[in-house]
């Protein structure tokens, strides 16, 4: 999910506080899907993936694409908003209580060299590095990639080569949320969740997203394997309740020493 | 102009002022058309399963009540029935203590029933305190609630530090029997709630007074309502346990017991303080919730006649809903306080609490079936310890009195 | 000018005189102390949010800190001469010390980093259990009488409005104002931005801090989720714009329907509430980022002969 919010940032300039809720909404999407028509919770991406795309080009159409022009804080508002009405939303439908997906894939467990590990650990882990993969690929090698990697870079210009610079951005925001929708269906296999599931989620996600620069696909794999390690070995010298502190402090310490993420820093430092 | 906007805030007060100020209906020498009883419930949120079997029991017994026309009030001298009002703190303290007041300064309600969850219990009960009205709770257990000297606030809950020494009593059983290692090398995971702490403080107590039968090598709190806990079990898993006690309340039970399986982790005693025989753990867990020990203020399972007939009496009210200790607690806090009431003969709040502090009754389900509250006001009624057996069982193995099936440890397993 | 300070009186002679009119309006009473309390939070909001133009998602992190500061010293039989300006510096001096790290980001990543500083806050505040008495946080057992904490609660808005009026037409205004419409070009100006952002936050902060102390001594209860929680953050930031961001009125106008709406469903419709907010916010933010004083004077501008108008707030 983080890649969704790199890539809206990198092509938009817009921090996208919805992603909390399409990450929540993906979550209980799944567990709907699961509960009342019998999905199996590993096929509800294929649902989720195309659905959410939609609607973030919408969302992109009909909202975000008004406040463009004006100040990046009333973007930022904007999406605001448009969070605390799924996560109020989703209250409001699915009530407050705690919701998870039961059945034996969740509980199932390989032994692999005398470690038990978890079936549906390893199958999210791999669904996250492949679909990094995918996107670093679609990216670099297609058009409409190199096409959101020029508007990213510089809109105008991308323009004046005759990229369709409005299209361009409905449908990366629209991989942004679909991406989100999807990390929040993976992750609705490992957790439980409450309309408030996406919040702490997507903070670390922008952690990792500040963790590794703001507008680089890699840094977010960087990004991601440098917050698990620090949340790995903090864990073990503090009180377990307090592991989402160590999130916290990684974002705000990186956001205040380094502005451009590690990644960016190690750049400049290297130029300079 | 930007006036009209204040003129209209000014407006809006000036009518609400107005619609609060009408008298608020007194009533005559011959008494209250109803008597106004009052609850908030977490009815929605990590607590909504719990808290709808209170709903569900409360009402219960208020329907038994208004069934023969009301609690029988001799000052007046007739019977009155009984108003319930219910609301819904979506498992959230600030709004429940919101809402237990709204209870006292709109609703005007003659007395409380309590709320459910440690900490929801510990920030409503400032409000019946302040505003001196009788409450009578069934969902609060830690004792540090009913240390702050509140004279109208009185629990059928008794403390999770007895229920921490009832599981050691049992635990020195089986090690007497060879069914647990001696000494019992003791995971404490707790909840970070008066709750969680009562429970860890009972099992210190113990492991100090009896050091060849209990060993705590792990001591560890954890957040309440939590999503992840695999860090938390990892460092357990690092120990040398051979016991995990938890002490949960039943969503983070269900989430832990589950990476607990996942994580491939086993001992040869797990407990999860009061959680384990409910229902919906047992649905969600599967065979992962076998052999998991309980301490609970109640089971259906206790051999006797009047838990039979309860059960009996829930089932058929609520076909829907399996007979758990949150059914029963709650049915005889409501009890309670209508017998509190009919002893007392009226709805004045100080002679209600005055009967309640005196109060002895001796019919109910409870274990021991006598209820009847120390100074503090929190009961001091003992526990049942079960085990959970494949298939869905339930066994109780302690006390004697109560006993069922024999125990099956250490887990299978292990 | 003028009349604006005539109709303020006029306004706080009425609301002095509700108490005395109807003395047993308890539940009248209780609405409107919330209200004058929210409209103090969010008018300190604005300082920072409306006035310097940073959008924070932690201010609860000041409440909380009076909050407790007050249950603590409460508890331990301190006088509330003493405890109620302890609790104002002490959280202005927590303002200090992540106002100055904080507010080397601009903007959005000022935004964001609030909400990992207020979630810090909050978890900090549930793991020290020996101060805050952890998740269950502490209670209190004896609350001032009603009427005390009305008129506490008002003076405590009069005091906060008086000031936002107060700092908008002053030179310190203008440096907030400046740095709100472009930060860069205040700088040039030889305005010291950081400075004055970091002052508007410590008023900001103290007057969140007194309304922690009136917080704690009427609820008689603090709890990290109740007094840090996020939900507290996001309603300090909805009032001032729903009624008007930056201006000096917008937040009061915004408290009272923020309170009303909540009182009306907050008890029965659960969270129908937020979902509203989350909807008014979306419109506001897309067709009149002014809120509703934005809308009044559009109404306004219709009904009369367009003219230069100097926004008065």
């Amino acid at each position: 999910m983080s890649y969704g919010l790199a890539l809206i940032y990198g092509v938009l300039k817009i921090i996208n506080l919805a992603n909390a809720g399409f990450l929540m909404l993906g979550a209980y999407v799944t567990w709907w899907l699961f509960t009342a028509y019998h999905v199996d919770p590993l096929l509800a991406p294929l649902v989720i993936i195309p659905v959410f795309f939609l609607i973030g080009v919408g969302l992109e159409r009909t909202l975000v694409r008004r406040v463009l022009g004006s100040e990046p804080i009333i973007s930022l508002l904007l999406l605001f908003g448009v969070w605390l009405v799924l996560q109020n939303l989703a209250y409001v439908i699915w009530t407050g209580d705690t919701r998870s997906i039961e059945n034996s894939f969740i509980e199932s467990t390989v032994k692999l060299g005398g470690l038990q590990l978890s079936i549906p650990r390893l199958y999210v882990f791999a669904m996250g590095v492949l679909s990094l993969i995918a996107l670093q690929l679609f990216l670099t090698r297609t058009y409409l990639g190199r096409a959101i990697r020029a508007t990213a870079q510089d809109r105008d210009a991308a323009r004046l080569v005759g990229v369709d610079v409005d299209r361009v951005m409905g449908i990366a925001f629209g991989i942004g949320i679909a991406l989100a929708g999807f990390g929040g269906s993976l992750l609705s296999l490992l957790f439980s969740f409450t309309p408030d599931f996406g919040r702490v989620l997507s903070l670390k996600s922008f952690c990792i997203v500040v963790l590794g620069g703001l507008d680089s696909i890699v840094g977010v794999a960087f990004g991601s394997v440098a917050l698990a390690i620090a949340e790995a070995f903090g864990v073990r010298y503090m009180p377990a309740s307090m592991q989402d502190l160590i999130s916290f402090v990684v974002l705000v310490v990186v956001l205040v020493a380094l502005p451009k993420g590690i990644v960016g820093t190690l750049r400049s430092l290297r130029r300079g | 102009m930007r006036h009209s906007f204040l003129a209209l805030a000014a407006a809006a007060v000036a009518c609400s002022v107005v619609a609060a100020a009408t008298p608020v209906a007194t009533h005559a020498d011959n008494g209250p058309t109803e008597v106004v009883v009052g609850a908030v419930l977490p009815l929605t949120g990590e607590e909504s399963t719990v808290g709808t079997y209170y709903k569900a029991a409360y009402e219960l017994a208020t329907k038994e009540i208004n069934d023969h026309g009301g609690v029988e009030l001799r000052t007046y001298g007739r019977k009155i029935p009984v108003k319930l009002i219910i609301y819904d703190d979506k498992t959230d303290a600030a709004t429940s203590r919101n809402l237990y007041e709204r209870l006292a300064v709109q609703d005007h309600v003659d007395a409380m029933l309590g709320g459910y969850s440690t900490d929801l219990v510990q920030a409503q009960t400032v409000v019946p305190n302040q505003h001196q009205i009788p409450y009578v709770g069934g969902g609060g257990a830690a004792s540090a609630i009913y240390k702050r000297g509140f004279k109208t606030i009185f629990s059928l809950l008794a403390s999770i530090e007895n229920l921490a020494y009832t599981e050691c009593d049992f635990i020195e059983e089986m090690q007497a029997a060879k069914k647990l290692p001696k000494p019992l090398r003791m995971a404490v995971v707790f909840e970070n709630t008066p709750h969680g702490q009562d429970f860890a403080r009972g099992l210190a107590q113990r492991a100090k007074a009896k050091p060849q039968s209990f060993q705590i090598v792990m001591n560890e709190a954890f957040d309440l309502h939590g999503k992840d806990f695999t860090p938390l079990l990892q460092k357990v898993k690092a120990t040398n346990a051979n016991a995990f006690m938890a002490d949960a309340h039943l969503d983070d039970y269900i989430t832990m017991q589950r990476q607990y399986t996942q994580a491939g982790m086993h001992h040869a005693y797990i407990t999860y303080g009061a959680r384990g025989p409910d229902k919906k753990g047992r649905d969600a867990l599967g065979k992962s919730a076998d052999y998991i020990v309980a301490a609970s203020w109640w089971n259906q399972a206790i051999p006797n006649a009047a838990v039979k007939a309860f059960d009996d009496k829930w089932a058929k009210a609520y076909p829907k809903l399996n007979t758990e200790w949150y059914s029963a607690l709650p049915y005889e806090t409501a009890r309670t306080l209508y017998i509190a009431l009919t002893e007392t003969g009226s709805v004045d709040k100080a002679k209600l609490v005055e009967t309640l502090r005196h109060i002895d009754i001796r019919d109910t389900v409870l274990p021991g079936g006598h209820i009847k509250f120390p100074a503090d006001g929190q009961i001091e009624a003992p526990f049942v310890v079960t085990e959970n057996l494949p298939d869905g069982k339930t066994v109780i193995v302690y006390p004697h009195a109560e006993k069922t099936g024999e125990a099956v440890l250490p887990v299978p397993g292990s | 000018m003028a009349r604006n300070a005539a109709f303020a009186a006029i306004a706080i002679a009425a609301l002095i005189a509700v108490p005395f009119v109807a003395p047993h309006a308890e539940y009248a009473l209780d609405v409107l102390f919330l209200i004058f309390l929210y409209g103090a939070m969010a008018t300190a909001w604005n300082l920072v949010g409306g006035f310097a133009g940073q959008v924070s998602f932690g201010h609860a992190a000041f409440l909380g800190i009076g909050a407790y500061a007050t249950a603590i010293m409460t508890q331990n039989g301190i006088s509330l001469w003493i405890s109620v300006p302890v609790s104002a510096l002490l959280a202005g001096a927590y303002s200090l010390v992540i106002g100055i790290p904080a507010f080397r980001l601009r903007g959005p990543y000022f935004s964001i980093a609030t909400i990992g500083i207020g979630e810090a806050t909050r978890l900090i505040a549930r793991n020290w259990s020996s101060l805050t008495g952890g998740v269950s946080g502490l209670t209190l057992s004896s609350a001032p009488p009603l009427l005390l904490q009305y008129f506490a609660a008002l003076a405590l808005l009069v005091a906060a409005v008086g000031l936002a009026a107060w700092i908008r037409a002053s030179r310190f205004g203008y440096a907030l104002a400046a740095v709100r419409q472009d930060t860069d070009a205040a700088e040039t100006l030889g305005v010291a931005t950081t400075v004055a952002k970091t002052q508007a936050l410590f008023l900001s902060a103290c007057i969140l801090g007194v309304a922690g102390s009136v917080y704690a001594l009427h609820y008689l209860f603090v709890s990290p989720d109740s007094v840090f929680g996020f939900s507290t953050s996001i309603a300090l930031v909805i009032m001032p714009i729903i009624g008007g961001l930056g201006t000096v009125t917008g937040p009061l106008i915004g408290a009272v329907i923020y309170t009303f709406i909540r009182e009306q469903l907050a008890a029965t419709l659960a969270n129908v509430d937020l979902l509203a907010f989350g909807v008014l916010l979306i419109a506001i933010v897309v067709f009149e980022p002014r809120g509703i004083l934005g809308i009044a004077d559009r109404i306004r501008r219709m009904r009369k002969p367009p003219a230069v108008t100097v926004p008065d707030g």
